[in-house]
């Protein structure tokens, strides 16, 4: 685990700085790069006049410290740009989670139940074109249909491009409105997530719902379930409250995994959603070769990855009574 | 015994051939073909102006044109021969790596065995798209670069693969009687491991090539892959979310994008139903 | 004038759909087990009575199609509504399974699987009183400390305890019919005899019937009363188990016991009964034993024979054992 850590800010140094671009020419722009006073104070000012050797240390050293440079684009620290624009982010992730998880395991559950009938079918394909539609496809046209066409829900963003955003309390806009008893803003902050949490979710919904559907057949198997017929549960009983669970547990490593894939999906779906989040600064700072703000958004996504897989064997080992939490 | 005087030879559908299976070897052959072909028959000049500019689909262009009047959906048939061959390119390259560094760190152990696992560990633990966007932005946008960078972001799967295979077969008795009789690891590894291990990768690589068919167009929506006039699908779509309110311009590159992803993911589906039959 | 059996079961037959057609399972079975009596069924894998106890108990595959009468306590309950069905398993007979360690759910508490066989059939008892009620049963199945054990997980619990947990579960409610599959088959041997005199005890204290599954003659010699033998699907013989194992009828039987090692007879060699018995999808024209038969004639081959009294048995034989020896060739 620590040198997993240490590897990913290795990686991200190593990788940044194997550019073939000069970043001073992201930096200054070619007309100033003629000039060798400012190309030099360029060059003291962001530490590229040191060796290498030197440049990852000072860089580790001030990771250490939650310093991860300074952004080329915005000339703010890329933490703090980082910390502000977490909570959309998070916020999406999180309500996309519980709408893929929930729809995976509502079909994934259905599927095995009436397994090699029409629903079983319509659950696959259903699934199946989740993960496979491009959420910057399927984001943009559900946009284009709901907002423009029927004129259900607002366009994009966070919030009307007309409402001023509250003060942050946790920076999740939905519990944040609660809080502050604002329904019509929670009404407001909950429509614009819907969409893009949707579409966001669905791209996980096949894979949790083929193992959720995998894992209820394997379960329904068992001498436990015919144990269980065995001592009088009805069906219903048998399923929801012997099966459900058993068949969860693998379940809760999947939906682990599958945050690589929101990840992934949020990069896109912000940027389809002008959502104010880590994805679309991610996307901003490829765009405009920013490398120390793409280091610090690859750092923090590999550490967020790294950290959901901890709480992912937490949970399980906690889920599971075979696994003893040590 | 009485035996049937004629016996019928009657196509017995073999067991991974389910109906998933079918359904996306069609949508994958199709495109496969159109890939190969789309220069005898293509409708229109992919990168030529050759209507109106951005008109909506009608009898002349079933797609449209998009902002420089070129047909959506010539550009959109053309498009499949870029991305097909970047994902087949990927991930023949990310196999041949990924296989060959796997098939020696199991083969050797000890310590080129952890450099190469732990360097598998620590890519694999940044969320693809943001390794495969900073290697890109390292390395220069562009279609290439996008393509190194997924290769960059792939191999270790196959390198855990081919290692687990290769140590489940290192103990295999006719592998130990091969080193015993002094084979060299080379020949050990060519002849005696590599064609019992190579049927979970082929049949792995086949279920990725839909993943990164995805990722390459990410990379080219975002502005890292393919540049105009290339008709390549990311970077249509890219065109259409500029152009938001003509929608056809995203339609046909969406749709293509679908569709063969769905038919790889159909594939893999079905071929993971027949590996593990409690699935099924 | 006899009372009617506990359970009675007449021309039982069990079809399971296969990939290559129907497969006769069970063919034409009639058994039945009187009030507080045991019964061994014997048989080796596939002989067809595990599913012969699970059609008894209404568990099978929805696929299965089952006919023929099944009567416990003097009712029908061969095609009873699943719900119907559910009131009785558990209630009037109850069954415990092979391997204890698949067989209770992993991510349940003991004591939860214990006062769910309790409340499921009595909805007015309370969460407590079921608990009161559980611990008294794991004490009277031999569990030491069962307060703390109803609070455990299954993996918590030693293979042994965890059958004797299965039987607790089992006669929660008294039932009238238990039913054990093969219940010593996965246990050490040292354990083996206890599980057995925990079954003995439940029966006797609750004057329950026990038909046990198993292919091991031994355990049926221990606790039987009756015992009959199956074979691909069909009753082979059938009789009071002194009998049957002191003068066995059917060539099967014979060859069972002579595979069973035993102290009396010193250090002699066991036999084994040739070659494997047949697939369901492949079974043998006539008698299905014959092809591993060393006395099996041209009419064996053709003819399936019925069960037919022989002494106080019923063999299904056209050569048994112990009648006219002088037929025999």
């Amino acid at each position: 685990m620590p040198f997993l850590v240490l590897g990913i800010v290795t990686a991200a140094f190593v990788i940044s700085h194997s550019t073939q671009g000069d970043p001073l020419v992201s930096i200054l722009g070619d007309r100033q790069m003629d000039n060798p006073e400012i190309v030099a104070a360029a060059k003291a000012r962001w530490g590229l006049d040191r060796s290498l050797t030197e440049q990852y240390f000072i860089y580790v050293g001030n990771l250490l410290t939650g310093d991860l440079g300074t952004s080329i684009r915005t000339k703010q620290p890329v933490s703090q740009d980082i910390l502000t624009r977490l909570p959309a982010t998070l916020e999406l992730v999180c309500a996309a989670m519980l709408i893929g998880s929930g729809m995976g395991i509502v079909l994934g559950v259905l599927a095995a139940r009436f397994r090699d009938r029409a629903f079983d079918h319509f659950s696959r394909l259903f699934a199946l074109v989740g993960s496979s539609v491009p959420v910057f496809w399927s984001g943009l046209i559900l946009l284009f249909v709901l907002s423009v066409k029927l004129n259900w829900i607002d366009g994009p963003g966070r919030l009307d491009s007309r409402t001023i955003p509250p003060e942050s309390i946790t920076g999740f806009l939905t519990i944040d409105s609660l809080l502050r008893s604002d329904l019509a803003m929670f009404g407001e902050a909950l429509q614009h997530l819907a969409l893009p949490a949707f579409v966001l979710g669905w791209a996980v919904t096949g894979i949790i719902s083929r193992l959720v559907r995998a894992s209820m057949l394997d379960v329904l198997s068992q001498d436990y379930i015919l144990a269980a017929r065995a001592r009088g549960a009805r069906e219903g009983r048998v399923f929801f409250h012997h099966a459900l669970r058993n068949a969860l547990i693998p379940t809760l490593t999947i939906i682990g995994f599958s945050f690589a894939y929101l990840i992934t999906g949020a990069v896109l779906t912000e940027t389809i959603f002008s959502w104010p989040g880590i994805g679309s600064y991610a996307v901003d700072a490829a765009r405009n070769l920013d490398y120390p703000a793409i280091m610090g958004v690859t750092i923090v996504g590999g550490l967020a990855f790294l950290f959901t897989n901890l709480v992912t064997d937490v949970v399980y080992a906690v889920a599971d009574p075979r696994i003893s939490v040590q | 015994m009485t035996m049937p005087l004629t016996v019928r030879k009657r196509f017995v559908r073999p067991a991974w051939l389910a109906t998933p299976v079918i359904i996306g070897m069609v949508l994958v052959v199709a495109w496969i073909l159109i890939a190969l072909t789309i220069p005898l028959w293509s409708p229109y000049d992919p990168i030529a102006s050759v209507g109106r500019r951005l008109m909506a689909p009608d009898a002349a262009h079933w797609f449209g044109t998009d902002a420089l009047g070129r047909d959506v959906l010539t550009r959109t048939l053309w498009g499949s021969r870029f991305s097909l061959a970047i994902s087949v390119i990927v991930i023949v390259s990310a196999v041949l790596i990924g296989c060959t560094l796997g098939a020696v760190a199991g083969y050797a152990g000890g310590i080129v065995d952890s450099i190469v696992m732990r360097l598998a560990d620590i890519t694999l633990s940044f969320p693809p798209i943001l390794l495969a966007m900073a290697v890109t932005a390292s390395l220069g946008p562009g279609l290439q670069n996008a393509a190194v960078a997924i290769v960059v972001v792939w191999w270790p799967v196959y390198a855990r693969l081919m290692r687990a295979q290769v140590l489940s077969v290192k103990g295999k008795e006719h592998v130990e009687a091969a080193v015993a009789a002094g084979a060299p690891p080379l020949r050990v590894l060519t002849h005696h491991i590599l064609p019992l291990s190579w049927s979970p990768i082929l049949v792995n690589a086949t279920m990725d090539i839909g993943q990164v068919v995805l990722l390459a167009a990410s990379l080219s929506f975002i502005g890292l892959g393919a540049s105009p006039p290339t008709p390549e699908w990311g970077q249509m779509i890219s065109e259409g979310a500029n152009r938001f309110y003509n929608w056809w311009i995203a339609m046909g590159p969406g749709l293509a994008i679908l569709t063969i992803v769905l038919g790889f993911n159909f594939i893999g589906d079905g071929v993971r139903d027949w590996l593990d039959p409690r699935r099924a | 004038m006899m009372s009617e059996p506990l359970l009675q079961v007449s021309s039982l037959t069990v079809t399971l759909p296969g990939g290559a057609g129907p497969l006769h399972a069970i063919m034409d079975l009639n058994f039945s087990v009187r009030r507080g009596g045991t019964l061994g069924i014997v048989g080796e894998s596939g002989s067809g009575k595990s599913i012969t106890m699970l059609s008894v108990m209404g568990l099978l595959p929805r696929a299965a199609s089952v006919t023929g009468s099944v009567r416990l306590q003097g009712r029908e309950i061969l095609g009873l509504p699943n719900a119907e069905l559910a009131r009785l398993r558990g209630k009037s007979m109850a069954m415990i399974f092979q391997d204890p360690l698949t067989a209770m759910n992993p991510v349940l508490t003991v004591g939860v699987q214990v006062t769910e066989s309790l409340r499921l059939h009595d909805r007015s008892l309370s969460r407590r009183a079921a608990m009161d009620r559980a611990a008294e049963l794991l004490e009277t199945v031999s569990i030491p400390d069962p307060r703390r054990r109803l609070g455990q997980y299954p993996h918590e619990f030693s293979g042994g305890m965890r059958q004797r947990a299965m039987i607790a579960i089992a006669v929660a409610n008294s039932p009238a019919l238990l039913i054990a599959d093969e219940p010593t088959t996965a246990l050490d041997v040292t354990v083996q005899a206890q599980i057995l005199d925990v079954l003995q005890r439940m029966r006797e204290r609750l004057g329950l019937a026990l038909v046990i599954i198993t292919h091991d003659l031994g355990v049926v010699a221990g606790t039987a009363d009756r015992v009959a033998v199956m074979y691909s699907g069909r009753l082979v013989e059938e009789g009071d188990v002194t009998t049957v194992l002191a003068a066995p009828a059917h060539p099967y039987t014979v060859g069972l016991l002579a595979a069973v090692p035993r102290i009396d007879r010193g250090n002699t060699r066991l036999l084994s009964i040739n070659g494997s018995p047949p697939p369901l999808s492949n079974r043998p024209k006539g008698c299905a034993f014959h092809p591993r038969c060393s006395v099996a004639q041209d009419i064996c081959r053709s003819v399936t024979p019925s069960l037919q009294a022989v002494g106080s048995s019923q063999v299904a034989c056209h050569f048994p054992y112990g009648a006219a020896e002088a037929s025999r060739p």
